[in-house]
């Protein structure tokens, strides 16, 4: 669905922001996109939906090239970016203007979600908080029914129960032909969400795994000592003990702490990076 | 090229209803302002036929330029930036309902705005000045040029609106001008190379300037031939206009209109290749 190959890109000569990124998404997943700040998530997804072009490399989205920004590419297509600026209109003259450029637009589903957001229908846009607006282009977003849905940051601005609407809406919604990947520096807010996780780290793409290889490969635990447990790869102290990243030699299951796993790639890469390329 | 009359529509319709405020407020302070400068000219002199052609004609490319350099306004921040360019929308859709606003849209409504305001300065100045003039209506070859000269200005205003991020208005003016500038120079510099090198000796006579004004190359020139009274003074002399035929002359004139094409052209590519 998505094929990044070799793939570089960068605002100011000598300065690359993307290098030699291959990627290859398919469709009925939701990928966790993740990095510090400035380690180049937006704009690989600014690549992918051709807001940018790349110097080299070949991209290839939906069977389209995203630099040629072609309407019937667009229309399959949605960038939930994460500075925005909606017009001045209520909700009903902005689904009357924009959703014509959508011919999958599913207005049910746009309602549906509005609801489940706490949104009022008839609100006049630039009367609602960031936050409403934000959950208003989420429910546009995933109402377009686009076969990609990119979203930049979207829990940004979102206070703690609009984070839980806005997992509860994403995880019934996504079809089998459509693929979103989600941009995050904000982890935490993607546990139990997310099928793959993709980490970006300095310029490149540094893992690509599913949550089911990552969850076979390591264990999380919570251990009051560390002596209960045989040589961590990473730890944090907990309220109580310590929480742990470990070698799973004893094939557990354990779930997935996003948080503490982007910590102890970043912090570990030698000895986690490794187990991946097994 | 990918273009759909449906989009199109669709296009023009969001074009319209996101920048409804601007518009209206626009058209309240051209009309503002259009009505205090027919004030001030009809205090200071008589508001006449032509002054009401002067102002009609520059009013009209001034304020078609103030507009046309909005069009691409969603380009120009970054938020908006994104949300635009990721409209399922073509380039030649974009440039299309750009076209219309800047060069059929706002003409028109530009005349249904100076028109009233032409008539109540008349009409007050007719009975509180007693002052009687000729009533300008656009219909004659005057407004014909206008209407030209401001298609060819406001397609170069386009390509600065989506050129430039910031400063639109300022930088295509002075784009425009320093085109202007150049096109003067061109053609009488080529009009004169042209006469020097087909001129005979006994063309020139001495003590006489010639002048080869508003020469338009391979279309018409205007020459004049000044004779020298005292150092420093000509009287006016000899004028000569030169022409193509007219069977001619159409194809000739469409060779300017060509430049035009370019222009969108460059303006179509602009508006393909842009990236945040």
């Amino acid at each position: 669905m998505i094929s990044l190959q070799h793939l570089h890109f960068s605002y100011r000569k000598g300065r690359p922001v993307l290098d030699d990124v291959s990627l290859s998404l398919r469709p009925g997943r939701i990928y966790g996109l993740l990095g510090r700040n400035g380690a180049g998530k937006s704009s690989l997804l600014y690549n992918i939906c051709g807001l940018l072009f790349p110097q080299s490399g070949k991209s290839e989205v939906i069977g389209f090239d995203p630099s040629k920004r072609e309407p019937s590419f667009l229309q399959q297509i949605y960038l939930l970016p994460e500075v925005f600026r909606l017009p001045d209109m209520d909700i009903a003259q902005y689904l009357q203007l924009f959703t014509p450029f959508y011919p999958a637009f599913d207005h049910s589903g746009f309602h549906q979600y509005l609801e489940v957001f706490e949104i009022p229908r008839n609100h006049q846009l630039s009367a609602l908080s960031h936050g409403q607006q934000k959950k208003v282009l989420i429910a546009f977003a995933i109402a377009t029914r686009a076969k990609v849905l990119l979203m930049d940051e979207p829990t940004n601005g979102l206070d703690i129960p609009s984070k839980h609407q806005f997992r509860k809406v994403i995880a019934g919604s996504l079809a089998e032909d459509q693929c979103m990947i989600i941009s995050t520096h904000q982890v935490k807010d993607l546990d139990s969400l997310i099928d793959e996780v993709i980490i970006m780290d300095g310029t490149h793409v540094i893992l690509q795994e599913p949550v089911t290889r990552i969850t076979e490969k390591l264990s999380f635990r919570h251990v009051m000592s560390l002596e209960e447990t045989e040589a961590p790869l990473y730890t944090e102290g907990a309220l109580k003990g310590y929480a742990v990243v470990a070698v799973n030699r004893r094939q557990e299951h354990s779930r997935l702490d996003m948080e503490m796993f982007f910590n102890a790639v970043l912090l570990e890469k030698k000895s986690i990076l490794p187990l991946f390329k097994q | 090229m990918n273009f759909s009359f449906n989009r199109f529509g669709y296009l023009l319709k969001l074009q319209l209803a996101v920048n409804r405020k601007l518009y209206l407020l626009g058209i309240a302070s051209i009309a503002g302002i259009l009505l205090g400068f027919m004030f001030f000219l009809s205090y200071v002199s008589e508001f006449g036929y032509e002054s009401q052609e002067f102002v009609f004609a520059t009013g009209l490319i001034l304020s078609s330029a103030v507009f046309s350099s909005t069009i691409f306004r969603q380009f120009a921040r970054t938020d908006d930036r994104i949300m635009a360019m990721m409209l399922p929308a073509s380039a030649a859709e974009r440039l299309a309902v750009a076209l219309l606003l800047a060069i059929v849209f706002y003409p028109f409504v530009f005349i249904l705005i100076c028109i009233p305001c032409t008539l109540l300065v008349n009409y007050i100045n007719l009975h509180w000045n007693r002052y009687e003039s000729g009533f300008y209506l656009p219909v004659n070859a005057t407004a014909l040029y206008a209407f030209l000269l401001n298609i060819c200005i406001q397609s170069l205003v386009l390509l600065g609106a989506i050129w430039f991020r910031r400063h639109v208005f300022v930088k295509s003016a002075v784009a425009v001008c320093l085109l202007v500038f150049a096109v003067v120079l061109v053609n009488n510099g080529s009009a004169r190379t042209m006469i020097n090198k087909s001129r005979t000796a006994e063309f020139y006579q001495r003590d006489t300037l010639y002048n080869f004004d508003s020469a338009v190359p391979y279309y018409s020139i205007n020459l004049q031939a000044h004779t020298k009274v005292a150092d420093g003074m000509y009287n006016i002399g000899h004028y000569y206009h030169v022409a193509l035929r007219p069977a001619v002359q159409i194809p000739f004139l469409l060779i300017p209109a060509l430049i035009l094409v370019l222009l969108w052209c460059v303006t179509w590519m602009k508006i393909r290749e842009q990236q945040l």
